[in-house]
């Protein structure tokens, strides 16, 4: 296939030729924290676990609600932030960390953002835990609507795997957007209903409502909190993942010619 | 039938020094754009190879030769597909394998089996032709019970031996290989030798970039010559190769 798209199209078909490494990437990467150590990944989850302990309890007392409303609310929040953000802030990295892959073969761009989406995802898999524990002792029964919850997992993943294309390539020619990004994501943080509710905001409640982000923990938090799909947050959360592909399609396309010398 | 056709090929690298890197400049010279003239630094270019045109068929087993900086690792990533011509063509049918960088993913808590799965399903390997040709690697490498401990246990030798022992499974139409023999390496070149023209056979193409000039007449049939990114001579072994030795006595 030749024409506009080229560029994009090779890096999908060598990603497509080395389709056994990128799982065993993510893997190994993950099996390599477990080396040496009791917990491995765990350890995350752990320092996770207080987090949200602490913050759950804090919460509960500044917003004069109970622990049982906020602690779910928060664990779900934290657990998805830092998959969000992890991911994000890692791919800022990625091809000057992997560079030495990049010039022994012809290799791809998409595959390796394909391998840190799957690595931030088995991660993400340690933390449920955390989930899995706060449902337990909060009383909070699996439903039908914890599978809508995993179905809406993949909206948000395609969404990072855009963000991240873009990212990586961009932070490649500009080593300033690092920094950058890091900094947005914790401007993010606060500006986001990660811990607090938008019902808590009066008055304000624009900035969770024009905030993508918002909508894309909604459309996995509400169900799995026991609440309806909001189809409202799904629809935005749907477009927002279609424009973060089709932005990643076109810098990685507009740049994979030049990308490996600018690392 | 493998074929490299290059015809008239040039590589430039961007120079971007640790100003052009930033974001910052470069919107100061958007801003700079409407009133003044702009103080842009584009343009700034290392161009490593200059109208290079060469063909090479089936058999070919090609040593590249020249000083440092003469563009060898440059033509041979260009060749590899890693870099993109600047301006001409270049056209390579056949499966490509390369041999450059030996030491990369060897993370010290690694064994050595661990990495032959890594390099392997890197270089595009499934895994079930893989894991079938490990017990072949590990003989080939020679780390007897090394190849179940871990990389760090190992010396420098063990790792050029057993990343060679990997990126020789596949047998590609085209095999690249930069200079990865270092003088320590004497022992195992042989073989080494013996197994790229098993694998690639009479019918494949081998690039070979290297210093080591006696070596390289021992293996190769056509040498080519460059030298400040330009290709000098393009001939027989024997013809390249005192010509080179009456220019550089050091070689």
């Amino acid at each position: 296939m030749t024409g506009y798209w080229q560029p994009l199209w090779r890096d999908l078909q060598v990603a497509f030729d080395q389709a056994a490494f990128w799982p065993h990437l993510a893997w190994k990467t993950v099996r390599l924290t477990y080396v040496r150590s009791l917990l491995g990944p765990f350890w995350i989850t752990l320092t996770l676990g207080l987090q949200i302990g602490a913050l759950s309890f804090l919460l509960a007392a500044l917003l004069d609600t109970s622990s049982t409303l906020i602690t779910p609310w928060v664990t779900l929040g934290l657990i998805l932030w830092t998959f969000i953000t992890s991911s994000l802030s890692e791919s800022t990295s990625l091809i000057r960390v992997q560079s030495p892959y990049f010039f022994d073969r012809e290799t791809s761009v998409s595959g390796f953002v394909a391998a840190l989406l799957l690595r931030q995802s088995i991660l993400l898999g340690h933390h449920a835990v955390l989930w899995l524990l706060v449902a337990v002792v909060f009383g909070i029964a699996p439903s039908a609507l914890w599978l809508l919850a995993l179905a809406a997992l993949p909206v948000l993943i395609l969404t990072l795997f855009g963000l991240c294309l873009c990212l990586c390539v961009l932070t490649t020619r500009f080593r300033d957007l690092q920094r950058l990004v890091d900094l947005v994501l914790m401007a993010g943080f606060f500006l986001t209903p990660v811990l607090w509710r938008q019902h808590d905001l009066i008055n304000h409640d624009f900035i969770a409502t024009w905030n993508p982000l918002t909508h894309l923990l909604a459309i996995i938090r509400a169900p799995l909190l026991g609440d309806p799909m909001p189809l409202h947050s799904l629809t935005i959360s749907l477009v927002v993942a279609a424009l973060a592909l089709l932005a990643g399609a076109l810098t990685l396309n507009t740049c994979r010619r030049n990308l490996i010398s600018w690392i | 039938m493998p074929e490299i056709v290059l015809d008239r090929v040039s590589l430039d690298y961007p120079l971007l020094g640790a100003g052009d890197k930033s974001l910052r400049a470069l919107m100061a010279n958007a801003l700079r754009a409407a009133g003044q003239p702009t103080r842009t630094r584009r343009g700034g270019v290392v161009r490593a190879l200059r109208n290079i045109t060469l063909t090479a068929g089936p058999g070919d087993r090609i040593a590249l030769i020249g000083p440092n900086g003469a563009g060898k690792s440059s033509l041979l990533r260009l060749l590899a597909g890693i870099f993109r011509p600047s301006a001409g063509a270049a056209r390579l049918t056949g499966q490509i394998g390369t041999l450059f960088d030996i030491g990369y993913g060897m993370e010290g808590d690694l064994s050595g089996y661990d990495f032959a799965l890594d390099r392997g399903l890197f270089k595009g390997m499934d895994r079930a032709t893989l894991l079938q040709a490990l017990p072949e690697i590990r003989r080939f490498s020679g780390l007897g019970g090394f190849f179940e401990q871990p990389l760090r246990t190992y010396s420098d030798g063990m790792r050029v031996r057993l990343a060679f022992a990997v990126s020789t499974v596949i047998t590609p139409d085209i095999l690249l290989i930069d200079e990865i023999f270092g003088a320590g390496d004497q022992h195992f070149f042989e073989p080494a030798c013996d197994r790229i023209l098993d694998k690639i056979g009479r019918s494949g193409i081998t690039v070979f970039s290297t210093h080591w000039l006696e070596l390289a007449d021992r293996f190769c049939n056509r040498a080519i010559w460059l030298e400040a990114g330009q290709l000098r001579y393009d001939g027989p072994v024997a013809e390249v190769f005192s010509a080179y030795r009456d220019q550089c006595p050091h070689a």
